[in-house]
């Protein structure tokens, strides 16, 4: 019994003795923090996305009392710059709202399974990537283990019946951590501009045209039409897909209706806040 | 004597490295490798804590000892430890902010490091009297700090090659460590037999 409350009071007269050390030397060696900062961290989203170019949430807090621009949130969008404005006396500027967009509508049913053929390996889009090329199908399209979907913080991502990636505007906040996650890059994140909707070419396969064709029914061939129809002249060829710049597109649907394949689609995004 | 010091101390720096050849304290040695002033930092940092902590835990094995309670070691070091990392952590933000930037979340991690228990630990199994042991923290500390900063080196390779792509991030940098440790094997018997130990 004796030993059994002498242990008791040893360790609690440990933490006793450094538990007391330690409020002495916080309050001694306490850092005055600007009281800003909280208010700051509290407006911000708080998912430390990083895509402001901070670490954190917290660190991007720390740049704007430093001065650092408040229109860098693209998860916060405008309420969150205008409020931020506000609170430090700063003009809040434009905000680019951003969304993540997979860039393939995927091969179909049949195709999608037979690229996996054969492939027994984890069910994660990063490994099979690993594993080399499996067949003759479209080898930069959505593989559709939904290795984004497990990354995004939001369930923006959800996989369709063909087994293709695709993300919901109206949850998506913008964030880029499914970007990286892609191991064919298909997930890019896009401009919103003031028209409601924009073309947006939903391919990924850089293979020349024929080749493309063979791989999927559903490909960009590359064939510049739609460059040449633009007249924002928003669209580039590059590696036998189109680009567009959606953050110049009007939405006149010039491309949609000259595109012989049919790879280019609308995008509608969700309204501003 | 000083021999006697000597072999402690470069015992501990090169044959038991404690990251390199005893494999503790991983963590912070893959974490805050990349940058050599951060590394050179935290090297400096769990020496400091290592010394401190073994300068308070050895009296409080007799004490612990003397009262029959050698059972409550891990546990009453694991209190001091983490008192001595609160502590660093407020010295460290109010005199060297920027080191406590860069050290970001390693430094509270210091706490769980499992080379600053083991440093506490083992002097007690070698038998050390208080200066050896002091002697030997500062060793596995140094040790600590040297493969921070030669893994440091060995990174900024690493980093400019082109290796494959599976092994391009973690995969290449554990090889690495595991190739920068295997060099350390090369100090066995050394030391022993430069200072006759």
């Amino acid at each position: 019994m004796d030993s059994l409350l002498l242990t008791i009071a040893l360790v609690a007269g440990i933490g006793l003795v450094g538990g007391v050390i330690l409020v002495v030397a916080s309050r001694a060696l306490a850092v005055e923090e600007d009281e800003r900062l909280g208010t700051i961290i509290s407006l911000l989203p708080g998912a430390n996305c990083g895509s402001c170019g901070h670490p954190g949430c917290e660190g991007y807090a720390k740049a704007l009392l430093e001065g650092a621009p408040c229109n860098a949130c693209g998860p916060g969008g405008h309420e969150v710059a205008r409020q931020l404005g506000e609170l430090l006396g700063v003009d809040s500027g434009e905000v680019t709202v951003k969304r993540a967009i997979v860039a393939c509508r995927g091969v179909g049913e049949r195709l999608v399974l037979k690229e996996r053929e054969g492939y027994t390996g984890a069910e994660s889009c990063r490994v099979y990537a690993t594993m080399g090329h499996l067949s003759n199908s479209c080898t930069d399209g959505c593989i559709g283990y939904g290795d984004c979907m497990a990354s995004c913080p939001y369930g923006a991502i959800t996989l369709n019946k063909n087994s293709v990636a695709v993300v919901d505007p109206a949850v998506c906040i913008g964030c880029g951590l499914c970007t990286t996650i892609c191991p064919r890059h298909l997930i890019s994140l896009q401009a919103m501009n003031d028209v409601p909707e924009v073309s947006f070419v939903l391919c990924h396969n850089t293979l020349m045209g024929k080749r493309a064709l063979e791989a999927c029914a559903n490909t960009c061939i590359g064939c510049r039409k739609c460059t040449r129809v633009c007249p924002q002249h928003c669209i580039v060829v590059e590696n036998n897909v189109a680009r567009i710049d959606t953050s110049r597109c009007i939405d006149c649907k010039a491309c949609m209706n000259v595109c012989p394949e049919g790879a280019i689609y609308p995008l509608v995004w969700v309204p501003k806040q | 004597m000083m021999a006697g010091y000597a072999s402690i101390l470069f015992g501990m720096i090169l044959v038991n490295n404690f990251v390199l050849v005893k494999f503790l304290g991983i963590c912070p040695f893959m974490g805050v490798s990349k940058n050599l002033d951060s590394a050179a930092g935290m090297g400096a940092a769990v020496t400091l804590v290592m010394l401190v902590a073994v300068a308070v835990t050895w009296p409080l094995q007799q004490l612990l000892a003397q009262l029959g309670l050698e059972y409550l070691q891990t546990i009453a070091f694991i209190l001091v430890i983490a008192t001595l990392v609160q502590l660093l952590e407020m010295v460290l933000k109010r005199f060297i902010p920027s080191l406590h930037a860069s050290l970001g979340v390693y430094l509270p991690l210091i706490t769980t490091n499992c080379a600053v228990l083991g440093v506490t630990i083992l002097v007690i199994d070698e038998g050390y009297t208080y200066p050896q042991a002091l002697v030997a923290a500062l060793g596995a500390g140094l040790g600590f700090l040297l493969a921070m900063v030669i893994f440091n080196g060995v990174r900024s390779r690493v980093e400019e090659a082109n290796p494959p792509e599976v092994f391009r991030g973690m995969p290449i940098t554990l090889i690495s460590a595991a190739i920068t440790a295997m060099s350390f094997m090369g100090f066995t018997g050394v030391v022993d037999h430069l200072f006759g130990a």
